[in-house]
């Protein structure tokens, strides 16, 4: 849900007064609107998460291709705005926690949460990562920032609370834009503009940053990236594919040294 | 899902035996059975497609969570192993093999009896025109004729051993509800009372489709004018059996599937007069019938027979291989008098295969002619792909039966399926007709595609799909 972050908001902050059963399954049927993106992008980022924690050996072999591959590890889903991803993970049997400063995603993840009683691994909480990260030293075998990072003006001391929770040799997994004439186009003028997919303003080029750059500051604070993949989207289809150039998005795997 | 009240299958006999003593307690079961029992995956028919759906999706490690119920209207089936051969059988294709093999059925099926087809020869009745398919000259097998009660039986042990799937038979549904808004999940009303409840349904419930009517989705369709007869026959002598013969006359194809050395099984497309005429022979008239449909020499047109000499020509100076020689099928000397029955063919196909929280697989969705013999491929085809979509969206953390996984399949499906059916109702129509320009087309088709070898690949290869 981050990478909407501003509209959404609203968006759920009227949906409080309606009996929560039935926003429960409308939510989960609600697949026309932007959400539709988000959720499509799950059958790439969830996939990826999943596979890094397999490379790093977090996950049991027996668990490989069963709905409990993420049992036993512990994950943080950082700025998880409504839980999209973060119910994903949980589903798929991790130990997971979300947090978001913003009060309403978390009230609006917690009721969503709620109403499935299959998801009790899921925690949120209502805090920045700087502050979480005070509290929750190493504790975790894999933080996630996905579609935030565009949006955060301090990149360095935001991935740097980020690496703070992670356990030694735990996963850091990052799905971003990436800042070049390419992702201009076809992600500020096409997506907030023309097709108006993205809400406009809610994605600053500015604040794009290219894997180059995010690897100098993960080398800083002590962390080797293992994986960076270019993501494509198609915009008429709105689905999300792999592809060779890192140019538009991607999504960047990096590991913790001891 | 413990908001749902359970209303078990005992409970239900329990109530079921204390009505007949005491009618106070109708009223209780009535009130009861308002409450529903909810699983995960409903499928509605549990024909060939239905019951390996069940067993498909019960054995994926991704969806190993799911609770599955398998709805039938049908007694469950018992097959032994009789001497004699079922007059229903289904030519499988090398995928709907591997997913058979994938899914622990393809050996019960193997330990008891099933023939491969090393090659397939089509040939037309007015022209010479003869088409062999086979894999260059290797014996590698083009499908695999098996019997469609011995097939049910190898998925129903597999589907035995699964904890998480249900299978209900003799059942008959009242009514299927669907969400109207995406607020509300499928609901399938039973006509005893008992109510289902489930995210996903998925209707395999063959070409009369009770879900496909509920969804009001349009079905394309028309009867065609031919009536196909089904028979076990006998041949005169032992033969080496591996090759499908299949014979266009003016009034339909005629095919032998081997089954052994001795048995082929008879598929023979007529017009609804003749084949009312055929099933009132007996067995020696009926034999005789057959076997002039296979060897009777029409009287070729002269126009004809040139203009393919001329072709033959022209594929030569082109250094293409002219048409094999037409190899004959052995002659028939018996009929099994009980294996003889007929059933009306037609062409259908639904524009939509999907809803909100419904799908169709199979003849429920997609009815073929049976001259090609991909009826029941194309709906195992269907399985394979619903079984890796929603495996894949489940281990990807995404709710079960999401409309944009839905929608994948109907692209996936529709994609494959819509040629095929065309190529094949282009088929029946090119064939079901002694008019001139079309025999001489159809005859130039025919040793054109023989001709051509990676044409004939391909043929082969999306046949397969
Ligand atoms: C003469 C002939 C020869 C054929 N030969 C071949 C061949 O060689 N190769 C090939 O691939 N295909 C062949 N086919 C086609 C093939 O038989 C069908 O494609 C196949 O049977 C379809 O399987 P299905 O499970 O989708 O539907 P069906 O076999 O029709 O099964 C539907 C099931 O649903 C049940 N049902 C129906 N309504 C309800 C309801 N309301 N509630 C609960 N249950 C219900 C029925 O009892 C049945 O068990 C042939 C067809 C014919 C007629």
């Amino acid at each position: 849900m981050s990478a909407i972050p501003h509209s959404n908001s609203i968006e759920n902050h009227n949906e409080e007064e309606r009996d929560p059963t039935k926003q429960k399954l409308e939510e989960r049927r609600d697949v026309d609107g932007r959400r539709i993106l988000l959720h499509n992008l799950n059958s790439l980022r969830v996939p990826f998460i999943v596979s890094s924690l397999i490379t790093t050996h977090k996950v049991k072999t027996t668990l490989i291709n069963t709905t409990k591959v993420l049992e036993g590890t512990v994950i943080l889903d950082v700025s998880c705005g409504a839980g999209i991803l973060t119910e994903s993970l949980a589903k798929l049997g991790g130990r997971v926690h979300g947090i978001d400063p913003s009060n309403d995603f978390i009230s609006t993840a917690k009721r969503r949460a709620q109403l499935d009683k299959s998801l009790s691994n899921l925690e949120y909480f209502t805090s920045t990562v700087h502050d979480y990260a005070k509290k929750n030293l190493e504790s975790y075998d894999a933080v996630i920032a996905s579609d935030i990072l565009e949006c955060v003006a301090e990149k360095e001391s935001f991935l740097e609370a980020c690496i703070r929770c992670l356990k030694p040799e735990g996963s850091l997994i990052i799905t971003t834009f990436s800042k070049t004439w390419m992702s201009w186009m076809q992600n500020v003028i096409i997506g907030q503009v023309i097709l108006n997919i993205i809400p406009r303003g809610t994605r600053k080029w500015e604040k794009f940053i290219k894997p180059e750059e995010i690897q100098e500051i993960l080398n800083k604070h002590n962390c080797r990236t293992v994986e960076i993949r270019g993501i494509n989207l198609n915009w008429m289809k709105k689905k999300w594919s792999w592809t060779l150039n890192n140019n538009h998005i991607y999504a960047l795997h990096a590991i913790k040294n001891r | 899902m413990a908001k749902y009240a359970m209303f078990t299958l005992q409970n239900y006999l329990k109530l079921k035996q204390c009505t007949k003593c005491n009618s106070n307690l109708v009223r209780y079961y009535c009130s009861a059975s308002k409450q529903s029992e909810h699983y995960d995956i409903v499928i509605s028919g549990g024909g060939m497609i239905g019951s390996t759906l069940a067993c498909t999706l019960g054995k994926n490690t991704k969806l190993s969570n799911k609770r599955i119920l398998l709805l039938e209207s049908g007694k469950p089936i018992k097959w032994t192993a009789k001497e004699k051969y079922s007059n229903r059988v289904s030519a499988l294709n090398q995928n709907t093999y591997n997913l058979l093999s994938q899914i622990g059925a393809w050996k019960h099926i193997s330990a008891v009896r099933s023939a491969p087809v090393q090659d397939m020869q089509v040939w037309d009745a007015i022209s010479d025109a003869v088409i062999t398919f086979n894999r260059d000259t290797s014996s590698k097998v083009v499908a695999h004729i098996v019997e469609n009660g011995l097939l049910l039986d190898a998925i129903a042990k597999e589907l035995s051993q699964l904890t998480n799937v249900h299978i209900r038979n003799e059942v008959k549904i009242n009514k299927y509800s669907f969400p109207q808004t995406s607020a509300q999940e499928v609901t399938i009303e039973l006509e005893n009372g008992e109510v289902f409840t489930c995210n996903l349904l998925l209707g395999c419930d063959g070409f009369n489709s009770q879900v496909r009517q509920s969804m009001g989705v349009t079905f394309v369709s028309w009867k065609y004018d031919q009536k196909a007869i089904v028979a076990t026959l006998k041949f005169s002598e032992p033969v080496k059996n591996v090759t499908a013969w299949q014979r266009f006359l003016p009034t339909g194809p005629i095919a032998l599937l081997p089954l052994s050395e001795n048995y082929s099984s008879l598929v023979w497309c007529t017009s609804p007069d003749l084949a009312d005429y055929t099933l009132k022979l007996n067995e020696e008239q009926f034999v005789n019938e057959v076997n002039e449909a296979l060897w009777k020499v029409y009287t070729s047109n002269s126009i004809i027979e040139e203009s393919t000499k001329t072709f033959n020509k022209f594929l030569e100076w082109f250094q293409l291989p002219t048409s094999n020689r037409q190899q004959l099928p052995p002659k028939i000397v018996e009929v099994d008098k009980e294996s003889i029955a007929s059933f009306p063919l037609g062409f259908g196909h639904a524009t939509r295969y999907i809803a909100e929280g419904v799908v169709l697989v199979g003849d429920a969705a997609h009815r073929v002619h049976p001259l090609a013999g991909q009826g029941v491929n194309l709906g195992f085809g269907d399985v394979a792909t619903l079984n890796e979509l929603l495996g894949e969206a489940a281990y990807s953390g995404r709710e079960l039966g999401h409309i944009s996984d839905l929608r994948e399949y109907e692209t996936r499906r529709q994609r494959h399926n819509v040629p095929t059916m065309i190529a094949i109702d282009g088929l029946h129509k090119l064939y079901n007709t002694d008019f001139l320009p079309v025999v001489l087309l159809r005859s130039f088709g025919l040793q054109f595609t023989n001709a051509i070898n990676p044409l004939k690949m391909a043929f082969i290869d999306h046949a397969g799909k």
